[in-house]
């Protein structure tokens, strides 16, 4: 089980509109380009971590340890432009022989991190509430994507774990050829050459078998299509956009 | 109907030109019309055909495009454009008529292989579907799911539903007609294919292998177990009157030969080699996948130098984590692997590679190179064999497994038969003195299998070590010295196969069968006490003095 991946529930977030959760996105977006402040996006992440857990209905620890590698990727990135600063140093905090630790480099820095993270915290809401079906339904419906495409686009989805397995196959069968032990950049990309075939080959194989079970199930040949879902946009979605826009302006407000 | 051909003769091709498919929206040149009630699948639109034609493919895992049970159903409805309100009702009635009921709800990563292939019946069925064309549903499919798969067929027949099958399993298929409703099969008409696309006979069963029995076998084609016993037997001057289709046919023809024959079988199986040199041992092996589920729980096993050994069990018992485990692809999280007294886990990949070859489910796995030849070569060049060496050796190769013509082909484009056969080869042509093979006769026909597990004989004869998976008992009662038993990752029996088809409980807990003929001799010895056991042609031939 992925950590990173959808979380099965029937919560508020759960029965939201999927294309009106993406509009949300947009604004989070927009509010952490327009931010210059690192307490718009520290407070983002924290609202949306709560959200994911309050109204997503997903478990805390699960909600942590899915974002501790990339809070972890996130300290890496402070530590990483506090050593390449090389804007103004008005105000020093710490000066530790040639190395000094200024404000401005601080807020810098976090600044960048926590940007990426709010992104990533909006990343895990979405995907842990969200069904792909219903994503792809409401693209379909509310997004008026072709629904050949966003079928399709399931199907593939459906087929990615099984690309994993397939490729932890074929490298096993290769090593046991006695073929996969050198090192060396060389040697890596002639290894990924031989993996490529066999992948591609069972990978054409699949989806050519999968188009066909869905074409003799009459999936282009359809004159009017209905559908037995509806994706509807209902006060729930009105109740997550204003909430959303009332967080952004007023963070954009304050700081 | 069941279609019968050897692999490449054209059967799945037709089964998309049945539903228009071809020529409406897959590529290339048809000639000659099909009517589906009259109806030119030529210019009936395929939404139509879909209506009243549902294909059933052979992958489990490559025939849907949704998440849930319920959706994947509701998808054909939605393509046709059925009213949402009228689905539910649709839903219902044809998950009801697979057995699925239950799982309307379920997500189809937690379906079994066996339910797969159900739903992927059920969505053809809610499309209002009365023929049905099903290309070899039950390939992946272990014992069990297989059974119940074709319960459901024959269910669906006696409701008035037309069914094509295409299948090789024909010894389930055969049976059960005859159990469920005595008299009438599930099968009533067989028409056979040769490799060019040809008819060869047509009729019902009794004519079909009555009369080709002997043409059928040429062509690599699969009989039933019993009509081939049969026609061997008459072959070598049994005066039988008729060939049996099923096992109780078989059972009523033979029993006025029961009394014929010694009385006890001769030891016919080779016995169990004791006290040799230990090829592998595993010790207390456990495996539990990462995030996923204990498959091996404190598993250990001795196989001895010269076994050709079959690991058999249900689908997820095990088998697979076991022989990857046993050549060091997987580290167990817990136990020892040795091989030749060596613990696996400390040898690198050449080390490995040169002790012992293991042959994937699937051979296209294996190639590393684009040519046949250089494929046979490629474990040697590594070596920095001369060169001379080299050709001798890969060409000695091509000749004994049949490559000789394939040479210079790119391995990814060999016959389904051909490809197995190389990955045989290039795992031993370092001299590997042991062999694991994945389901090795898996999607064969008659022939390659055959050739395939006499290859694997002549081997072991040799005195190499040879272990393979497998569901077919047929190919355990013949050909294997000895078998592992596994169930929910223990071995659950381990010995000669005629002790463990004497043992129903065992057989019974790993949801195992024993093979046709074992059952068959069991049932002439419940009506004539002196009939021993018997598990193969051979046994029968050589116990009636007959071969």
């Amino acid at each position: 089980m992925n950590l990173f991946d959808y979380y099965e529930g029937t919560s508020f977030l759960h029965r939201c509109n999927p294309l009106i959760k993406l509009v949300c996105n947009a604004m989070i977006l927009v509010a952490v380009v327009l931010a210059h402040d690192p307490r718009v996006p520290a407070l983002l992440i924290a609202t949306l971590l709560l959200a994911t857990w309050l109204a997503g209905g997903v478990p805390l620890l699960r909600i942590l340890r899915s974002f501790a590698p990339f809070f972890l990727l996130g300290a890496a990135l402070v530590l990483f432009n506090l050593l390449f600063y090389r804007g103004p140093r008005a105000h020093i905090l710490l000066a530790w022989g040639p190395v000094a630790l200024s404000v401005e480099a601080l807020r810098f820095s976090s600044n960048v991190a926590l940007r990426m993270l709010s992104l990533i915290s909006f990343a895990l809401l979405f995907v842990s509430t969200t069904d792909p079906t219903l994503l792809v339904l409401s693209l379909i419906q509310q997004g008026h994507l072709d629904y050949r495409l966003g079928y399709s686009t399931l199907a593939a989805y459906r087929l990615a774990p099984f690309f994993g397995t397939e490729y932890g196959i074929i490298t096993a069968a290769h090593r046991l050829r006695g073929a996969a032990d050198a090192g060396g950049p060389l040697a890596v990309v002639q290894r990924m050459r031989r993996y490529a075939l066999p992948l591609l080959a069972s990978a054409v194989r699949k989806a050519e078998r999968v188009a066909l079970a869905m074409d003799s199930r009459a999936f282009r040949a359809a004159g009017r299509r209905t559908y037995y879902h509806s994706s509807q946009v209902g006060w729930r979605d009105g109740l997550l956009l204003l909430s959303m826009f009332a967080l952004v302006v007023t963070l954009l407000v304050l700081f | 109907m069941l279609l019968l051909g050897p692999t490449g003769c054209g059967k799945s091709t037709l089964a998309l030109c049945l539903n228009g498919l071809i020529p409406q929206l897959v590529g290339g040149e048809m000639q000659g019309r099909v009517f589906i009630r009259e109806q030119d699948t030529r210019q009936t639109p395929v939404g139509e055909l879909a209506r009243q034609v549902g294909l059933v493919f052979q992958d489990p895992e490559a025939q849907f495009c949704m998440l849930t049970v319920e959706d994947e159903v509701a998808f054909g409805l939605e393509n046709i454009g059925v009213p949402a309100q009228d689905m539910g009702a649709r839903i219902v009635a044809a998950l009801a008529l697979v057995g699925l009921s239950e799982q309307r709800h379920t997500r189809l990563d937690r379906l079994s292989g066996g339910m797969k292939q159900r739903l992927a019946l059920a969505a053809v069925l809610a499309l209002g579907a009365r023929i049905l064309i099903l290309d070899e549903p039950t390939s992946n499919l272990d014992p069990q799911g297989t059974a119940e798969f074709f319960v459901h067929l024959a269910t669906l027949k006696r409701q008035g539903y037309t069914i094509v099958l295409i299948e090789h399993k024909l010894d389930e298929l055969m049976d059960l007609g005859d159990a469920t409703h005595p008299g009438q099969g599930l099968v009533d008409q067989v028409v056979v294919w040769e490799s060019d696309g040809r008819i060869v006979a047509t009729g019902n069963p009794h004519a079909v292998f009555q009369q080709q029995a002997g043409k059928l076998l040429e062509y690599g084609i699969w009989l039933p177990q019993v009509t081939e016993l049969a026609y061997r037997l008459s072959r070598a001057g049994l005066p039988l009157e008729r060939f049996p289709v099923n096992s109780a046919e078989a059972r009523q023809l033979l029993l006025p030969f029961t009394t014929q024959g010694p009385g006890t079988a001769s030891a016919a199986q080779p016995a169990l080699i004791s006290g040799r040199h230990n090829a592998i041992q595993a010790v207390g092996l456990e495996y539990t996948y990462p995030r996923g589920p204990q498959v091996l729980r404190g598993l250990a096993l001795e196989v001895q130098r010269g076994e050709l050994l079959a690991l058999v069990g249900a689908n997820g018992s095990g088998k697979t984590t076991l022989a990857l485990s046993l050549c060091g692809i997987l580290r167990p999280t817990h136990g020892q692997v040795l091989l030749d007294g060596a613990d696996v886990s400390r040898l690198d990949g050449e080390q490995l590679a040169a002790q012992i070859g293991y042959v994937f489910q699937n051979p296209e796995h294996q190639f590393v190179t684009a040519s046949v030849a250089d494929e046979l070569a490629y474990g040697l060049r590594l070596r920095h064999r001369p060169e001379e060496e080299v050709q001798g050796k890969v060409s000695a190769m091509l000749e004994q497994f049949g490559l000789t013509d394939q040479a210079d082909v790119n391995p990814f484009k060999l016959s389904q038969g051909q490809k197995r056969r190389l990955s045989v080869a290039t795992m031993l042509v370092l001299g590997q003195e042991v062999l694991i093979l994945d389901e090795p006769t898996f999607g064969q026909d008659r022939s390659n299998a055959y050739r395939l597990m006499d290859e694997m004989r002549r081997l072991q004869q040799e005195g190499c070590t040879i272990l393979f998976a497998t569901h077919d008992m047929r190919l355990v009662a013949e050909y294997a010295t000895r078998v592992a038993v596994l169930d929910e990752g223990r071995i659950l029996f381990d010995g000669r196969p005629q002790d463990l088809f004497a043992q129903p409980e065992s057989l019974r807990r790993a949801q195992l069968q024993a093979p046709v003929l074992y059952a068959l001799s069991q049932a002439l010895a419940a009506q004539s006490p002196r009939w021993p056991p018997l598990a193969t042609i051979a046994e029968y031939c050589s116990y009636l003095g007959a071969c």
